[in-house]
C-alpha cells in the first residue's frame, strides 16, 4: 500500500470518522486591568474576582468529515481566529474538547519563525522542523519547495533581504510541502503577486481534489463560496449557522448589509446627540424633522425612482420647538461617494418657516441628475442658517435611471457651435476655388 | 493504515496536567522532547550562538574576550585594590576568582536568556504548535558551553603558572560538576521563563537579585573570610545555604585551586572548620540535589502552565 494517510481516513466499524470533531468548546480570556490584579487574585486569601472575562468562543460544536472544505466567516472578534488557533494547537480551549485526525498544517501567518540572517535554504529546514518534519523528509521535498516558491536565485541569500511577498511565497511553499491532511488557512490568499496568488489557489484546489480536509477563514464571501462546500458563520463567539456555503454566505451578506445600515443610523444618532445633546433629553423642546419623503412632483405620490427631467419633490414634515423659533431647511442630494451634488436652502431662497407644525415641499420640476443613487439628507437650521437643530435623511434614496446614454453626474443644457477654419482635404489636393 | 493518522485529542477538563504530574517525568519528558525535535533544538542552539556574535567584527572571539575582560576587572578590583590577593600568590587568587566568576556568569547569562526565551519569542509561541519547553534549553546550554571555554583558559593559565595539579584524578569530575550547574541553571531558567509570562516585573527583580546573588556567592571571597568576620561560623553556614555555594566550591576543589589567604588546608583537604559539609564529594552531592530540585520545580511549573503562554505573551 502506497496510499497516503489522507486516502484512507480512519474507519471504525466501517464508519468514516470525522476529520475534525469539536465538542462544546469555549474559550475565555481573563483580562486584568493591572498586572497587580493578577497577583492579588493568586493570593490564597483572595476570594474576590479581579478580572474581566472575555468569551471568545461559546459552546461551539461541530464535525467535519474528511475531504470537506469548510469556510469560516464572521465579523472581527467573532472568534474565527481563536477557533483556527485552537484547531492548530497554538492555543487551548477553556472548556470542551476536540479531536483532529491527521497532520495539521496551519497557514496562519506565512513565514512565522523565519530567521532573518539565515539563508532561505536553511530556513526551509528549520521552518519545516517547526511544522514537525524531520531533516530527511524536508531534504526529499526540498526541490519541490524550491520549485514552487520560484526563489531559485535567492535561496542562498539571507531571508532578511527578501521582500514580504517572497517571504510569504517561501512560507506557503514550506507549509504545503509538509503534506498535511488538514489544512488550516487564515486569510492568506491576499499575499504575493497575482501570479503567485493564482498558484496558491491552484494548490489549495488540488488539496481539495485530493480529498484533504480544509478549514478556510476569509472575509471574502466570494472566495468562501467558490472554495468551500460548507461554511461556518461565527458571531460573537457563537456558531450562528453551519450548513452549505451558498445558504450561509447569502444569510451573512444580508445580515452584514443590515448591520451596515444600522451602523450608519447609529453613527448619525451619535453624531447628532453630540452636536446637540439637549435633543436626546427632550425631543420636543427643539424644532425637529418628523419625516422626509420623496414624492412625485406632479401626483404627490411617494416614489423614489425617477428618470431625468421628471418632477421630483421632497416633502419634509417639520415641528417647531415648544417655544417656536424661526427655522431654515436645507435639502441635499449626495451621491454614494459622498459628493454633495446640490443643496437648495430655504434661507437663500428667502423662505420663512416659523409655523408650529407643517409640511414643506421642495419641488424640482425638471430633475437634472443622471443615473445613480443619491442620499437625500435634510438639515433643519436656526433662523441664521448656522446652528443645526436636526439632521435626517430621506426614508429612501433617490434613484435616477437614464433613458438615454448620457454620461456624467447631471444634465446641463448645451449648444454646440462649429466654426470651420480649414476644410478637410484642402491641403492635399488643389484648393477648391470658389 | 488506520493508525497512520496522527490524532490530536484535547479536552479542557482533563488535559492541563498539573505540576505534580510533570515533576517525576522531568528527565524522560525532556529527553523525549529533544529526541523528537532534533532539527528544532539544533536550530535554536545555533541561533543562540549566532545571535550573540552576529554582525560583530570579532565574532566568536568574544567568547574568549568577554570572560577574560570580566576576569581582569574582578582581579583588579578585588585582587589588587582590595588586596584579597593577600598572602597567597596573586596568580592563585586570579585562578580562584576566574573559575568562580566565569561559571557564575554562565549561570547568570543562561538563566537571564532562558527567562526571556518565552516572552521574547512571541511569534513562535503564539503562532506555532511546537513544544515550548525547548525554548529555555538553548540559552542555558549555549551560555554554559561558552563558560566551559573559560575553563579551558583556566587550565591553560594554570598550566602556565604551574598552580594546578592537573594530573589529579579529580579533573574527570569537571564535566559532571558542569552538568550539575547546567541542570540547576535550566531549572531556574524554567521557573523564571514561566513567571515572566505572567509577571513582567520578574525581569527587573531578577536583575537586582542576581547582583546581590553575585556577592552572596563565593565568587571573590573565600569561606575563610566569613570565618574571620564571624568566628562562630554562623555566617558561613548561612552563606552555604546558597545553591551556588557548593557548586562553586566543588569547581575549585576539582581544579585543586588553593585559596590564598593562608587557608589552604581548608579547601585542599576538604577540612571543615564549622561542621559544614565541605569535601568535594559532599559539595557535589549537595549541588546535584539543588540541581534536581530546581529542575523538577522549574519543569513542573513550566509544563503545567505552558498552555496559557500563547494567550499571554
Amino acid at each position: 500500500m502506497t496510499a497516503t494517510p489522507s486516502d484512507t481516513p480512519s474507519h471504525e466499524d466501517g464508519r468514516v470518522l470525522p476529520a475534525i470533531e469539536v465538542r462544546d468548546i469555549s474559550k475565555v480570556y481573563k483580562i486584568y486591568q493591572k498586572p497587580l490584579d493578577r497577583l492579588r487574585e493568586q493570593m490564597p486569601w483572595n476570594n474576590e474576582k479581579r478580572h474581566r472575562e472575555l468569551h471568545a468562543l461559546k459552546n461551539v460544536s461541530f464535525e467535519v468529515q474528511p475531504g470537506s472544505c469548510v469556510g469560516v466567516i464572521g465579523g472581527n472578534g467573532a472568534g474565527k481566529s481563536t477557533l483556527l488557533k485552537i484547531l492548530t494547537g497554538t492555543t487551548f480551549p477553556s472548556a470542551g474538547s476536540y479531536t483532529v485526525r491527521g497532520r495539521v498544517a496551519a497557514l496562519l501567518e506565512l513565514g512565522t519563525g523565519f530567521q532573518r540572517h539565515a539563508s532561505g535554504r536553511s530556513n526551509i529546514f528549520t521552518n519545516a522542523a517547526m511544522l514537525g518534519r524531520s531533516s530527511e523528509e524536508t531534504a526529499e521535498k526540498f526541490q519541490e519547495i524550491l520549485d514552487f516558491s520560484e526563489l531559485h536565485d535567492f535561496i542562498d541569500q539571507p531571508v532578511g533581504t527578501y521582500s514580504s511577498g517572497m517571504i510569504a511565497r517561501l512560507g506557503f511553499s514550506v507549509a504545503v510541502a509538509t503534506e498535511p491532511d488538514v489544512l488550516i488557512i487564515d486569510e492568506i490568499l491576499a499575499v504575493g503577486d497575482m501570479h503567485f496568488r493564482k498558484k496558491c489557489v491552484d494548490k489549495i484546489m488540488s488539496f481539495r481534489e485530493q480529498g484533504k480536509t480544509m478549514f478556510f477563514c476569509s472575509h471574502s464571501l466570494y472566495d468562501v463560496r467558490q472554495l468551500c462546500d460548507l461554511t461556518l458563520w461565527m458571531k460573537m463567539g457563537e456558531m450562528q449557522m453551519f450548513t452549505d456555503s451558498v445558504s450561509v454566505t447569502n444569510e451573512y451578506a444580508t445580515y452584514e448589509n443590515q448591520l451596515i445600515e444600522k451602523m450608519a443610523e447609529d453613527n448619525e444618532a451619535l453624531r447628532l446627540s453630540h452636536a446637540n445633546p439637549i435633543k436626546s433629553v427632550d425631543l420636543d423642546a427643539m424644532p425637529r424633522v418628523v419625516s422626509v419623503d420623496l414624492v412625485d412632483g406632479v401626483t404627490g405620490e411617494k416614489r423614489h425612482e425617477f428618470a431625468p427631467f421628471e418632477s421630483v419633490a421632497v416633502r419634509v414634515h417639520l415641528r417647531n420647538g415648544r417655544e417656536p423659533v424661526g427655522m431654515n431647511l436645507v435639502v441635499g442630494f449626495t451621491r454614494a461617494d459622498g459628493t454633495l451634488c446640490f443643496a437648495p436652502a430655504s434661507h437663500m431662497d428667502e423662505q420663512v418657516l416659523d409655523f408650529q407644525e407643517g409640511v414643506v415641499t421642495l419641488k424640482l420640476p425638471d430633475l437634472r441628475l443622471l443615473s445613480g443613487e443619491f442620499v437625500v439628507p435634510v438639515w433643519l437650521l436656526d433662523d441664521n442658517g448656522v446652528h443645526r437643530y436636526h439632521e435626517v435623511a430621506a426614508s429612501q434614496n433617490l434613484i435616477v435611471k437614464n433613458r438615454t446614454k448620457e454620461l456624467g453626474l447631471y444634465h446641463t443644457d448645451r449648444e454646440w457651435e462649429i466654426e470651420v477654419l480649414e476644410q478637410a482635404g484642402e491641403r492635399d489636393g488643389e484648393p477648391s476655388e470658389a | 493504515m488506520t493508525d497512520s493518522l496522527p490524532i490530536h485529542e484535547y479536552s479542557a477538563e482533563s488535559s492541563p496536567r498539573g505540576f505534580l504530574y510533570h515533576v517525576p517525568r522531568v528527565l524522560s519528558g525532556l529527553l523525549r522532547t529533544l529526541k523528537e525535535n532534533p532539527v528544532l533544538s539544533k536550530h535554536l542552539f545555533k541561533q543562540q550562538v549566532v545571535n550573540r556574535f552576529q554582525g560583530t567584527i570579532l565574532g566568536p572571539f568574544w567568547v574568549l574576550i568577554h570572560p577574560l575582560f570580566l576576569f581582569a576587572i574582578y582581579f583588579v578590583i578585588f585582587g589588587v585594590l582590595f588586596g584579597r590577593g593577600g598572602s597567597g600568590s596573586s596568580g592563585a587568587f586570579a585562578l580562584y576568582l576566574f573559575s568562580g566568576v566565569s561559571l557564575f556568569h554562565g549561570v547568570m547569562q543562561g538563566t537571564n536568556q532562558a527567562m526571556n526565551s518565552v516572552v521574547g519569542n512571541t511569534n513562535l509561541v503564539k503562532k506555532l504548535a511546537f513544544p515550548s519547553e525547548i525554548l529555555p534549553l538553548a540559552p542555558v546550554i549555549a551560555e554554559l558551553c561558552i563558560a566551559a571555554l573559560g575553563f579551558v583558559i583556566v587550565l591553560v593559565a594554570g598550566a602556565a603558572l604551574q598552580e594546578l595539579p592537573f594530573f589529579s584524578w579529580q579533573i574527570v569530575l569537571l564535566p559532571l560538576n558542569f552538568l550539575i550547574v547546567a541542570v540547576f541553571a535550566l531549572g531556574l531558567g524554567y521557573v523564571l521563563a514561566n513567571v515572566s509570562v505572567f509577571y513582567k516585573d520578574i525581569k527587573n527583580l531578577y536583575g537586582i537579585a542576581s547582583q546581590a546573588w553575585f556577592f552572596l556567592s563565593p565568587n571573590f571571597w573565600q569561606p575563610s573570610l566569613l570565618l574571620e568576620v564571624d568566628e562562630t561560623g554562623r555566617l558561613l553556614s548561612l552563606a552555604s545555604l546558597n545553591p551556588t555555594y557548593p557548586m562553586l566550591m566543588a569547581q575549585r576543589q576539582i581544579f585543586g585551586i588553593a585559596p590564598p589567604g593562608g587557608d589552604d588546608q581548608m579547601v585542599q583537604a576538604g577540612l571543615d572548620p564549622v561542621g559544614l559539609p565541605n569535601t568535594l564529594a559532599e559539595n557535589m552531592l549537595i549541588g546535584a540535589a539543588w540541581a534536581l530540585v530546581a529542575l523538577a520545580v522549574g519543569y513542573g511549573s513550566f509544563m503545567s502552565q505552558k498552555r496559557k503562554y500563547a494567550d499571554l505573551v
